[in-house]
């Protein structure tokens, strides 16, 4: 009788940490409402925001993954900058080369970065976290050295079109486009989720809890309608926006449904065994860096798109916004455990963060400290959470 | 003083669902061994949690030395005099056997840890034990067998008047389990309580004064030993008649499935052969059995052929009849239809935080790709159902994390790994440890059943009875070398061929 009434009894600890990323988005949120006098829920600052934080949101993208099979990339933010500076640099110098040349070239140095971390990191097996320590000041040496500490620009072509281009509107003020690219993709997830949760139904897999899914998915699709009006009465869906969606639904299912995906949670959770199941781990290593490089040479690009000009101190810090983005979307930093979407949607939670901050002319050396704080919180939240699970009785 | 040195009365322990302990009542004489039997989940580990304080929230009586008593945690038990030497080691194996004996407990003056006083006391628990084992001696070192003997020794150092041993000799080989029960008996001789739960009946009836059998959160029955067979436990605790436990199989034998000549491993780092000249042969369609001491050399063997053990190699490798280059790794060797299934399931077996399905399917998810890029989910399930069906893996659902299985499911999903890559060759490592009889039956039939399709199956077992009563030859190693053979098809090897073989050496 005892556990009847302890199961009806909500759980307030884990409500909140089973929905920690929407609740910490609505603090974040009634904040800076608060106290920015109404600026920062202002349509051209939610743009603004979003289209901030893209960058960091494609970085989390496969950083997720990085992290999950148990390694850490620190040299994503250097990376990142890098890569723009090379590309600003030919862009300028060479004005005769278009810029989708100048995108492939970024590409292929992406793809050599990749197989380079994955040789140390995967075959080597030396610790991520110093390989890629290394790269970062290696990176930056090469943006210093190249760049002389000038600023290069401004971009063209495709490259200023990922960063700063919209949807093209059908010529009214309402950007017709944008709302159908809206409406096809919420009608599609619902679609979705539904005949998927129904499939779980018939194999016997889900207990048929259909209020709780009902719920989520108008919740999902409230959100994502709301950003699709916003966008809509803006300028239309940016590029970037179209970009860090495709990319996150695409890496997402690949996690899920590929095999590459599954090891990559296999070897997180258990390496040895992970091997001993037939997992080439080195190769699945050295794949997931270069799927990452090539994840970051976009972003670059988006980025440099964006500002339309490359900097020496471009994408510093980066690494650390997409690192505290993923565990804030419920990646374990331990490895294992974790989503890709929750990594998007955790990212620009911190987007926002760094934005009401700004907004608000909070001096830069305390927003590093709350950034600080905010990812040791992130962690502790989890880790707490987790040793409360192993102390609770569940049932089987 | 009274008889009974604990008693736990009317113990009822539900887990959400589950009544884990139903109405337990289990005393322990003073000085008596008492077997505690039972299948797995039957509650053993449940009732000894209760009593070590691990569990709290429980009805019932517990009454230590005619006292009531309630323990909240281990310290609290730890003081009160009771021990318990888990299945798993908590040895830590990179400090040495004084350091880890007087872990928790170090003794101090001034904030100084007294050494000259651990190590003597030390040496003094290892000769009251016969031990000949150095106290600095790094306990990852010694073998699995005196490792549990260590086990044994930090218990007595903490002065404990019961204790109680959980499966202590399921890793261990023959003789290793001998030494253990005779020192089991002198504690016992010495006046020490001791609670001995074991899935190895002969043992259990050969040292038990008094044997207790659960099943199913309940005590079926608690006699003096004298009167039970090992029959009468075994319908104790599975609640019918086993019969047969090791049926015939009646297949051919075909060519030669895989066949080491030379084979040789030698450690680099610890500068020494840990297998060497083997010469092994098996066929399509038989079971070949690898018996021999822990540290002979077997996993080491099995895992170098496979591909999956870092050392020099040399030998010849022939292959479903071709001679081929070593297995670079584990996957090119799944891919050639060879699997090994590792015997430390939980490390290197499953991912344990891992659902069923994703664990029985990922050596296998070339089965339900169709060749292309993405993962068939509905077939993937609907195989793993079948699997699950198949080996009577019990669960409530195929998403469960295999963590929260118990040991014999998670053995029987490693099987399924197993069988979903359809293997030609494959080898069982260890594939019954710790797990209760009606399982081990279970998986003895799906071996004889996995051999009549035709697959070459090399089963390495510290269990002889179960290597005898399923293989149709015998190999032996001892110390990296193959020091026996014996063709076992008429099923008439004794234990003492085997035994001789693995520890004097007769070669046949």
């Amino acid at each position: 009788m005892t556990n009847g009434n302890k199961n009806k009894n909500v759980d307030l600890f884990s409500l909140f940490y089973k929905n920690s990323l929407l609740v910490e988005a609505v603090i974040i949120c009634f904040i800076f409402e608060v106290f920015t006098k109404g600026a920062f829920l202002r349509v051209s600052n939610l743009v603004n925001l979003l289209m901030q934080g893209a960058t960091c949101s494609i970085i989390a993208i496969t950083m997720c993954l990085v992290i999950i099979t148990g390694n850490a990339d620190l040299s994503a933010g250097r990376f990142l900058g890098m890569l723009s500076m090379v590309a600003a640099i030919l862009q300028v110098t060479h004005s005769e080369l278009p810029a989708w040349l100048v995108l492939i070239l970024i590409y292929v140095i992406a793809i050599a970065v990749g197989f380079w971390h994955g040789f140390w990191v995967g075959y080597l097996k030396l610790p991520a976290f110093i390989i890629t320590l290394t790269s970062q000041l290696i990176f930056l040496g090469i943006n210093q050295f190249m760049s002389g500490g000038r600023i290069y620009g401004p971009v063209g072509g495709i490259i200023s079109k990922m960063g700063s281009g919209y949807l093209p509107s059908f010529g009214q003020e309402f950007n017709m486009a944008t709302v159908l690219v809206g409406v096809i993709v919420i009608a599609a997830y619902i679609i979705l989720t539904v005949s998927r949760e129904k499939k779980a139904q018939s194999q016997g897999l889900s207990e048929g809890n259909w209020s709780k899914a009902v719920l989520k998915m108008v919740a999902v699709s409230a959100i994502a309608a709301a950003i699709t009006a916003l966008f809509a009465g803006h300028k239309g869906f940016s590029y970037a926006m179209i970009i860090l969606f495709v990319m996150t639904m695409v890496v997402s299912f690949i996690s899920q449904n590929t095999k590459f995906g599954r090891y990559i949670y296999a070897i997180g959770g258990n390496a040895n065994a992970a091997s001993l199941s037939g997992i080439n781990v080195p190769k699945e290593t050295m794949k997931l860096y270069v799927l990452h490089a090539v994840i970051v040479a976009t972003a670059s690009m988006v980025y440099l798109g964006r500002l339309n000009s490359a900097t020496t101190s471009a994408g510093n810090g980066y690494e650390f916004t997409a690192i505290t983005g993923c565990v804030v979307g419920g990646t374990a930093i331990t490895g294992g455990r974790g989503t890709v979407i929750g990594a998007v949607v955790g990212t620009m939670v911190m987007a926002a963060l760094d934005n009401g901050m700004s907004l608000l002319n909070l001096d830069p050396s305390l927003q590093y400290v709350v950034r600080g704080a905010v990812l040791l919180f992130a962690i502790s939240l989890d880790a707490y959470a987790n040793n409360r699970k192993a102390k609770t009785v569940q049932a089987a | 003083m009274e008889e009974y040195i604990l008693q736990m009365n009317h113990i009822t322990k539900e887990f959400p669902g589950v009544k884990a302990l139903d109405d337990v009542t289990f005393g322990v004489r003073r000085g008596e061994i008492h077997a505690l039997c039972g299948e797995n989940g039957a509650g053993k580990s449940t009732l000894m949690k209760v009593l070590s304080g691990e569990h709290t929230d429980y009805t019932g009586e517990l009454v230590l030395n005619g006292e009531t008593v309630k323990f909240k945690g281990i310290k609290e038990s730890e003081s009160a005099g009771i021990a318990i030497i888990h299945q798993e080691l908590g040895l830590i194996q990179t400090m040495n056997v004084c350091e880890n004996i007087f872990l928790g407990n170090e003794e101090c003056h001034n904030g100084y840890i007294d050494w000259d006083y651990e190590y003597k006391k030390t040496k003094e628990l290892l000769d009251d034990l016969n031990l000949k084992i150095n106290p600095k001696t790094r306990v990852g070192n010694l073998g699995i067998g005196q490792q549990q003997l260590i086990e044994i020794a930090k218990a007595l150092s903490k002065n404990c008047k019961i204790l109680i041993l959980d499966e202590p000799t399921a890793p261990l080989p023959q003789e290793d389990s001998e030494n253990l029960l005779k020192l089991v008996c002198e504690l016992k001789d010495k006046g020490m309580s001791i609670v001995f739960i074991s899935h190895k009946l002969n043992e259990v009836l050969s040292i038990a004064d008094t044997i207790t059998i659960l099943r199913d959160g309940q005590t079926i029955d608690s006699r003096p030993a004298k009167e039970f067979t090992q029959e009468t436990l075994i319908s104790g605790m599975v609640g019918r008649e086993l019969n047969t436990r090791f049926e015939s199989r009646s297949c051919e034998i075909g060519d030669v499935a895989l066949r080491v000549s030379d084979w040789s491993v030698y450690d680099g780092i610890n500068n020494k052969w840990i297998v060497k000249d083997i010469n092994l042969e098996v066929h399509h369609g038989e079971v070949i059995g690898l018996a021999g001491m822990i540290g002979a050399g077997r996993t080491e063997l099995a895992m170098s052929i496979f591909g999956a053990l870092d050392g020099a190699v040399t030998g010849k490798l022939e292959y479903l009849g071709k001679e081929r280059p070593h297995f670079k790794n584990a996957s090119e060797a799944i891919d050639a239809g060879l699997f090994y299934s590792s015997e430390d399931r939980k490390q290197l077996g499953l991912i344990l935080t891992s659902d069923i399905a994703y664990n029985a399917s990922l050596s296998g998810l070339n089965k339900f790709t169709g060749g292309g890029l993405f993962i068939n989910r509905d077939s993937e399930y609907a195989k793993v159902k079948e699997m699950v069906a198949k080996l009577r893996i019990k669960t409530p659902s195929i998403l469960q994390k295999v963590g929260n299985l118990s040991g014999g499911n998670q053995q029987k999903v490693c099987l399924a790994k197993a069988l979903i890559c359809e293997p030609k060759v494959l080898i069982l490592d260890e594939a019954t440890r710790g797990i209760d009889i009606g399982a081990k039956t279970e998986i003895y039939q799906l071996i004889n059943q996995i051999a009549q399709q035709g697959v070459a199956v090399i089963m390495i077992s510290s269990e002889l009875p179960e290597i005898l009563g399923l293989s149709d030859r015998i190999y032996v190693m001892k110390e990296g070398r193959i020091s026996g053979q014996f063709d076992n098809r008429e099923r008439k090897i004794t234990q003492e061929n085997l035994a001789m073989a693995a520890t004097g050496g007769t070669e046949k």
